[in-house]
């Protein structure tokens, strides 16, 4: 496949948002003024049909609103971060209750206490967060509904937070009425509709600039995997509490509004079936979708007024409520908002294929369908295959009346297209596969044509680690081992399963702490530093088992990559500042190249799950080449490949050693992989070092030999080496 | 002093049914841990229900009948669960079947709530309606009965896990799904077994504790954190820690509203088993996750 097909295209969706560039039309503009005129429009023709309605409307509506950024709330921290929250209705009382505490006690009326209540409840969600740093998944929701739990029996039941009686008012005190300006009563549910509209609004368009930007992704990568996350030097613990931070702040936003609109709450309001109601508004919008949030939110009002309006369904509001929740989560997990996208996809699709059949079947009007259809119309359903006969090549099939549209002959023609679709869809894999080989001249080069000669170099020393001893418990996993990685060298560490290899990898990376021993990197000790600091470094790694983000593009798993690099904040991300936009476009950019530079332009824009085993290595390379770490770790990178992959990785390590620079340290017990690219070796088995040196001289080692066939051999006899050794000039 | 420690005393006793109760949803925690590597969030529910129907039974068929009628429909109910809504989430994530579990919890007390209202009930009990001092409060024999009961069953499940076929042929599809199914035991019907078992035992302690308190959605549904808790102190995975916890969490409910100040305030008890249960987690978290690694990349 030609490579100026897709070259430098980049993603067409995400980089015009990134960009702040979106047409505005009319359509946009009349859709705008209908969602904020809303309470004034006339009611009267409705009115003499229903009385009242456009007043409960705009309740609703308000409602909505309050439901809407509770859901993006919960989007954010469950469907984001991955972070399940079943307390959500804790941290919305706590922003009521804190409202009215602060109108109470304080005299602060509402838009003074609407940022206070912010970073309160921001502040409660991080303390929770921080429990949440050390369990995760099931027991982080057992955390969040205990934290409700006490909520609700302490905190919710203290007469000092929540006023006399259990219940707390707050005073008709809001800025503008009855002195000042009048349009800002905030008691007239319209006006407060206004103020919800624009909340939701912000939270919104804030809550969509953080998903597109580096805060987002980092999201992401933890929901994906953590421990990738970190080797991409995005600090866990920092994104995690901000998630929280963030969710509760939208939380107690609620809340704040809430206590603004009723005026008066009760804690029974915030009971735990509440936290799950809330749940079932982020689940049934799909839990990753924030549009998904707001038509969910809106849904939810809707079912709340319609149960509270008619009587027979009385009580029935939580059962449909929670049955949604269950259905969407077993039936159909993508919720309204893969429901919104599949309709539009529908919606355009039909739109095409009417418009197709419309200009198509213009001329075709001069046959008259009648006559056909009433003279064949029994035979056409004895044998439909011999009906088609005729049809074929001369026209295409028509109607033949109302009631016969779908004749039998569909079975038939769904197992022609089923081999159809069957067919290319292989095939497809085999070109992708092909294109991706043939795409840069370095993966058509010859190995031998990278090979140099191979010998210790004398410059400086990238990665050191000297005396690195493991202990757990009584067991010694790793025995003073010590090895270097210098400058533009490809180091291998190689031992049989069990040796301790990656025992002493981990130790080197960061993933667990030696006994004893040190790590340097770059020349500065790093054996107590976190591993998204080495990530920082500039150390980059990869996993044995491959640990890209399933739910993510491969263009999308390189952007994560970026993290580092950018070096903008929240903030920033929030409000899409211009320094943002740079840097985001930055981003792109760089991975583009190393897009080019792998040639990877085939599978970019594809999702990861479900591309081939080898070219998922060699994204997981990439990813770590966009860091532009000086220096690469690999975990057993030739795992799960084939001989021939295993050639094309070991081209891809010299190209970037030689391209780039980069240095490479990998583990293997794969050792033809590890002699035929290794400059210098380094062979451990049962926790120590058994040899080191070039690869040559190591492969004829005899307490190597004996480690990896069993038996000593008796010296000066010729060794038989697993494949011809790599000439050495 | 003295008083002090009668008071004490007095707290303790008065803490046996909650102990009991407490011991029964445990340990049916445990079991469907340990069988599903789920967190069964519906454990309250699967216990306030039978209740519910051991009251609603009692009118037409007396109150032994009603009550074995509430134990076989938690077991069915067990079951019910793990097989519409947690081995068909098994595929897809922990946070889906997570969700799942907090969304039949939901389902049930909204069910319940349709049906019998949020007003607390007196519920009848199978135990004789004798009641004795201590120091100066009640005890109810359904109280000690409750207690006793709950350490009889404790018991009696021990045994059945250590000295029977169908306990070892349930510890080896917990411990390894994979390795069990090739030794020729099916992992479904050691998974179905435990969630039968554990919806049994928390209809015991669910019909055990209305009658003991009071009968109400809500508050029976989240009795279960407490248990939740004691699960956790126990480490999860083991019958005889969710039973050693269960006694510390009691303990812990009775014994904070003696100290002075803070201890009593209303719903101190439930803000120190939380932090308990928070260093808990915290001190454990390490090893919760690591299993739960293993756990998904065992299967």
């Amino acid at each position: 496949m030609a490579r100026t097909a897709t070259e430098r295209t980049g993603p067409s969706g995400p980089t015009e948002r990134a960009t702040g560039i979106r047409r505005v039309t009319a359509k946009h503009i009349l859709l705008a003024w209908l969602i904020v005129y809303f309470p004034w429009l006339p009611g009267r023709p409705l009115n003499t049909i229903l009385p009242d309605v456009p007043f409960a409307w705009v309740v609703d509506a308000n409602l909505a609103a309050r439901y809407a950024l509770i859901g993006f709330s919960l989007v954010i921290l469950t469907g984001w971060v991955g972070q399940i929250s079943l307390g959500h209705a804790a941290f919305v009382g706590i922003g009521a209750f804190t409202t009215g505490l602060l109108a109470r006690e304080f005299d602060i009326p509402f838009p003074v206490s609407f940022p206070i209540v912010a970073v309160v409840s921001a502040g409660i969600a991080a303390l929770l967060g921080i429990v949440a740093l050390r369990v995760r998944g099931l027991y982080l929701a057992v955390a969040t509904l205990i934290f409700a739990w006490i909520c609700d029996a302490y905190l919710f039941s203290s007469a000092w937070f929540v006023g006399e009686g259990g219940a707390t008012s707050i005073k008709n005190r809001v800025i503008g009425h009855p002195e000042g300006i009048t349009k800002f009563d905030l008691s007239n549910k319209r006006v407060l509709y206004l103020v919800l509209l624009a909340v939701v609004a912000g939270a919104w368009y804030a809550a969509v600039n953080l998903r597109d930007s580096k805060t987002g992704r980092a999201f992401f990568a933890i929901r994906g995997s953590e421990m990738a996350a970190v080797s991409l030097g995005i600090d866990v613990i920092k994104y995690k509490l901000l998630a929280f931070a963030i969710s509760g702040a939208l939380a107690g936003i609620a809340g704040n509004l809430m206590m603004i609109d009723l005026r008066s709450v009760t804690p029974v309001l915030f009971q735990f079936n509440v936290s799950l109601f809330f749940l079932g508004i982020a689940v049934v919008g799909g839990v990753t979708s924030l549009g998904g949030a707001v038509a969910a939110g809106v849904l939810f009002a809707a079912l709340t007024e319609l149960f509270f309006r008619v009587d027979f369904l009385e009580g029935w509001l939580d059962i449909v409520t929670i049955g949604l929740l269950l259905g969407v989560i077993l039936g159909y997990p993508g919720g309204l908002g893969a429901f919104g996208r599949a309709v539009v996809t529908r919606f355009r699709a039909f739109r095409a294929s009417f418009a197709d059949r419309f200009w198509a079947n213009w001329p075709g009007a001069q046959t008259p369908p009648d006559d056909e259809a009433s003279g064949s119309g029994e035979s056409d359903e004895v044998d439909p295959a011999v009906v088609e006969e005729p049809n074929d090549g001369a026209s295409p099939p028509r109607r033949r009346g109302l009631f016969r549209r779908r004749p039998a002959r569909r079975s038939i023609d769904l197992a022609g297209r089923i081999e159809e679709i069957a067919e290319p869809a292989m095939k497809e894999m085999e070109a992708l596969e092909e294109a991706v080989a043939e795409s840069l001249n370095w993966r058509t080069m010859d190995l031998s044509e990278f090979q140099l000669p191979k010998r210790r170099s004398s410059r400086k020393p990238v990665l050191e680690a000297e005396g690195i001893t493991v202990r757990f418990g009584g067991l010694l996993a790793v025995d003073d081992v010590s090895l270097a990685v210098r400058e533009k060298e490809i180091v291998g560490l190689i031992g049989p399963n069990g040796a301790g290899k990656t025992t002493t990898f981990n130790a080197i990376a960061g993933m667990n702490e030696p006994t004893a021993g040190t790590v340097r990197l770059f020349g500065e000790d790093v054996t107590r530093v976190p591993v998204h600091v080495r990530a920082q470094m500039g150390m980059g790694r990869t996993f044995q088992l491959i640990q890209l983000f399933p739910q993510l593009t491969v263009f999308e798993n390189l952007l994560v990559a970026t993290h580092v690099a950018n070096a903008t904040g929240v903030f920033s991300h929030l409000v899409l500042t211009n320094k943002a936009i740079l840097a985001e476009r930055e981003a792109r950019d760089r991975v583009n190249m190393v897009i080019d530079l792998l040639g990877l332009h085939d599978v970019a824009q594809r999702p990861v799950a479900g591309l081939p085993f080898g070219i998922l290595r060699q994204v997981e390379i990439a990813r770590a080449v966009v860091t532009e770490s000086p220096l690469l770790m690999l975990d057993e990178p030739a795992s799960g490949l084939d001989n021939a992959e295993t050639d094309e990785l070991a081209k891809l390590l010299y190209y970037l050693r030689g391209e780039l620079g980069m240095s490479i340290l990998l583990i293997e017990h794969d050792v033809r992989m590890v002699t035929s690219v290794t400059d210098y070796m380094y062979v451990v088995n049962r926790g120590q070092l058994l040899a080191e040196g070039v690869p040559a001289d190591v492969q004829r080692n005899p307490d190597v030999i004996a480690a990896y066939l069993g038996e000593p051999e008796p010296a000066g006899a010729s060794t038989p080496s697993p494949k011809p050794e790599p000439a050495t000039r | 002093m003295g008083e002090f420690f009668s008071d004490i005393v007095v707290n303790v006793i008065l803490t046996t049914p909650l102990i009991g109760a407490y011991t029964m949803f445990a340990l049916g925690i445990t079991f469907i841990y340990r069988a599903s590597k789920v967190l069964n969030l519906a454990h309250g529910a699967m216990a306030m229900f039978p209740a519910y129907i051991a009251y609603q039974l009692t009118g037409s068929i007396g109150v032994v009948l009603a009550f074995v009628g509430a134990l076989l429909f938690g077991g069915a109910l067990g079951l019910a669960v793990e097989r519409t809504v947690v081995r068909r989430l098994r595929q897809a994530s922990p946070t889906a079947q997570t969700v799942g579990t907090a969304g039949v919890l939901g389902m049930l007390i909204a069910v319940a709530v349709r049906f019998w209202g949020t007003s607390p009930r007196r519920a009848p009990s199978i135990f004789p309606d004798g009641k004795f001092s201590v120091g100066n409060s009640l005890v109810t024999y359904t109280d000690l009965g409750l207690f006793f009961s709950a350490l009889g069953l404790a018991v009696l499940f021990l045994a059945i896990f250590k000295y029977t076929d169908l306990g070892l042929a349930m510890r080896c599809a917990a411990d390894n799904r994979r390795a069990a199914w090739l030794m020729g035991i099916d992992p479904d019907r050691t998974t179905a077994a435990a969630w039968i078992f554990a919806g049994m035992l928390a209809a015991f302690g669910g019909v055990l504790l209305a009658a003991s308190t009071i009968l109400h959605p809500y508050v029976l549904a989240l009795q279960v954190l407490p248990a939740f808790v004691a699960a956790l102190i126990g480490g999860l995975e083991s019958e005889t820690g969710a039973v050693g916890g269960s006694f510390i969490v009691g303990l812990t409910i009775g014994i904070v509203p003696l100290f002075g100040g803070i201890g009593e305030e209303v719903g101190a008890p439930q803000v120190a088993l939380g932090l308990l249960a928070f260093v808990v987690m915290s001190v454990r978290g390490r090893r919760f996750s690591v299993a739960e690694a293993s756990a998904s990349t065992a299967l």
